[in-house]
């Protein structure tokens, strides 16, 4: 019943992804600037030359046929070759995607096991001075951008204390060691976490304020529960469902590359690549993450569905 | 003898943003065990918040302000909530109005029914699955090992307040309190569970207060009416005093209401104007404004309860008849 479900939802997700694909490639190609801006750069170059390495390309073929073109190669597992390091632009993308997955699956469980019990005792009392204490720390961390949380992190933690890496995924020494990876972790996964938190937790207090409203609550206490067996046996299932949408729409942002975090601490990850790709006009690297992204929107889209229909047992899959 | 509930001089207030309003104000009854009373009045008369304060279950901003509730001697106000804990589905239990909104859509109907035994009776969590199975029984729900496993949007709106009753009556409590239990249940399901909890009644001699503002509902199961009108006690007596001669205008407006089967109507009685709304309480009678028989006097003072023909009523008409307490 459920893989039906599921199976059907991945089959109306085609026409959504090739709809994606071709709205992003001719955008591409209307942006100004061209793959050979790089080569111009050379003085020696002549316009014979230019024109060869054009053709090359396919660039002298309307978009249409580019695409086209591009889209069957996609098909059949080709993402192309990078104009810039001439290297498999799947290869490329598969090199960086750990790192970035695994940043964002880290990000996700921190913001999960921090702002569902801190949205839940806000909530708890509402209006209450721990109410408001949690409601100042979440709108601060949200209001924060995160490259300043990031350099404020690597000025506490990397220069003033000295505990952590300021940056990388490894040593220098480059000894790939889980250890290490855990280490260099801990600062971009606190500040890619770090304004997604302040707004969880404002979701779940909201949330869990609406649940607490309930008839099945007031049920739920003249039975003898006690509070916090209320809130957690009879709240907690009903108040996550709408947070649940938001934790489901982060995901996409998340695995797109946080492009800042990458920056500000060298994450070797798809964000930084996507940075270097757009400079350069690298078309098929910048389609190849396009590509990455649409499918991470599209699967977390169903994911979230199906999480849905684990908590709310009304939800069923036709 | 103690009786099973005493409640004297409730009353409640509600912390607002326009300030405090009181919306029950020096309410008192009490209830025998096995007896049936019926608390009846308009919608925003006190009823259910009258009920709440019982388990003390009323919403944040609510306070009970004054008054005493007594179960069996021992006073309810003042309780810590774990005491409050073990009162609550234990010795007095209610059900509510809505059997849609009252279940916990995520739970299945038997993690829901198994709680108050488990909590209260001390039940392993397999023993309870069985208990629960045999309670369901007792309500007349078929198949309910199948229905054990259900959610509650499985099941009908009938068959979801007879679940409400059977956790209600779990652990056999000495009080039952039902808060309009049949108002959001089609006609024929009402009849079905008011029978339902006159068969409990009668098996586990539970007493029971029926909150209703259905007068023909109070007529065929109560024993003792407390009318209820802007907060305060209209009328108080039993059931055969107050429906043969009812003595306050409001409780007579009420019984007027009732559309007579035998006789074609042209037009039904009601009673004219709404309950004054919290905050905007009249300074004499609060009845005064809608009262047929008002005097001069009724819209300068507030009347007191005045013992008239077996009942306590609030109206000046009676205050002759001497040994009435006054409010002021």
């Amino acid at each position: 019943m459920k893989w039906k479900y599921v199976l059907k939802r991945l089959l109306i997700a085609i026409p959504t992804f090739l709809g994606i694909t071709v709205l992003a490639y001719f955008i591409l190609n209307l942006a100004p600037g061209s793959p050979l801006d790089a080569l111009l750069a050379d003085p020696g170059i002549t316009p014979a030359e230019l024109e060869r390495k054009r053709v090359a390309l396919g660039l002298d073929q309307p978009v249409w046929i580019q695409y086209i073109h591009w889209l069957g190669l996609l098909l059949k597992g080709d993402m192309g070759f990078s104009y810039s390091t001439q290297r498999p632009v799947a290869a490329m993308i598969g090199e960086r995607l750990p790192a970035t997955a695994g940043l964002a699956a880290a990000s996700i469980v921190l913001s999960l096991i921090v702002s569902i019990p801190m949205g839940i005792y806000a909530a708890s009392k509402p209006n209450s001075r721990r109410d408001y204490i949690s409601g100042g720390i979440s709108l601060l961390m949200m209001a924060t951008p995160n490259f300043f949380v990031g350099l404020v992190f690597i000025y506490l933690f990397a220069i003033v204390f000295q505990i952590l890496p300021s940056g990388g995924m490894y040593d220098s020494a480059g000894v790939k060691s889980g250890a290490a990876l855990l280490r260099h972790m801990i600062m971009p996964c606190l500040v890619l976490s770090f304004q997604q938190i302040g707004g969880w937790v404002r979701h779940m207090r909201s949330s869990m304020l609406e649940v607490m409203q309930e008839d099945y609550i007031r049920t739920a206490r003249s039975k003898g529960l006690k509070k916090w067996a209320v809130i957690y046996r009879h709240g907690l299932k009903n108040a996550l469902i709408p947070v649940i949408t938001v934790v489901g729409m982060s995901i996409p942002s998340l695995v797109g590359g946080a492009v800042i975090t990458e920056q500000v601490f060298g994450w070797p990850g798809v964000g930084t690549l996507m940075v270097t790709a757009i400079n350069g006009r690298d078309y098929p690297v910048i389609m190849g993450i396009t590509v990455m992204i649409a499918v991470a929107v599209l699967l977390a889209n169903i994911l979230t569905d199906v999480a849905y229909g684990l908590l709310d047992p009304r939800i069923s899959y036709k | 003898m103690d009786s099973l509930l005493k409640v004297e001089g409730l009353q409640v207030q509600f912390q607002t943003k326009k300030g405090v309003n009181t919306s029950v104000d020096g309410v008192s009854f009490s209830i025998e065990k096995g007896e049936i009373l019926g608390i009846v009045g308009e919608s925003g008369c006190g009823k259910s918040v009258t009920s709440l304060s019982i388990l003390q279950l009323l919403s944040t901003n609510a306070r009970i302000s004054q008054g005493s509730i007594q179960l069996e001697g021992r006073e309810l106000l003042g309780l810590s909530e774990e005491e409050l804990c073990r009162i609550r589905g234990n010795e007095i239990a209610m059900i509510f109005q809505d059997p849609m909104t009252a279940l916990n859509p995520t739970l299945t109907i038997g993690e829901q029914i198994i709680e108050p035994l488990v909590i209260h009776q001390g039940y392993r969590r397999q023993d309870a699955w069985k208990e629960g199975i045999q309670v369901l029984k007792k309500v007349g729900i078929a198949a309910p090992e199948k229905r054990m496993k259900e959610y509650p949007h499985q099941l009908s709106g009938g068959m979801r307040q007879r679940v409400m009753i059977a956790m209600a009556v779990s652990c056999a409590p000495k009080l039952l309190i039902a808060d309009e239990p049949t108002t959001a249940l089609d006609v024929t399901i009402q009849a079905q569970i008011l029978e339902l909890m006159m068969e409990l009644r009668q098996k586990m001699n539970t007493a029971i207060i029926l909150i209703t503002h259905d007068m023909g509902v109070v007529a065929e199961t109560a024993d003792h009416i407390l009318v209820l009108y802007a907060g305060k006690v209209v009328e108080y007596g039993s059931v055969k005093d107050i429906f043969n001669a009812p003595k306050h205008p409001y409780t007579k407006g009420l019984l007027n209401s009732i559309p007579p089967l035998e006789e074609d109507v042209e037009e039904l009685n009601t009673i004219e104007g709404t309950v004054p709304a919290p905050g905007q309480m009249p300074a004499g009678c609060r009845f005064a404004p809608r009262c047929p028989e008002a005097g001069e006097m009724c819209s300068k003072k507030q009347p007191g309860l005045y013992p008239a023909g077996g009942a306590l009523v609030s109206c000046f008409q009676y205050m002759e008849q001497k040994g009435g307490q006054d409010d002021e």
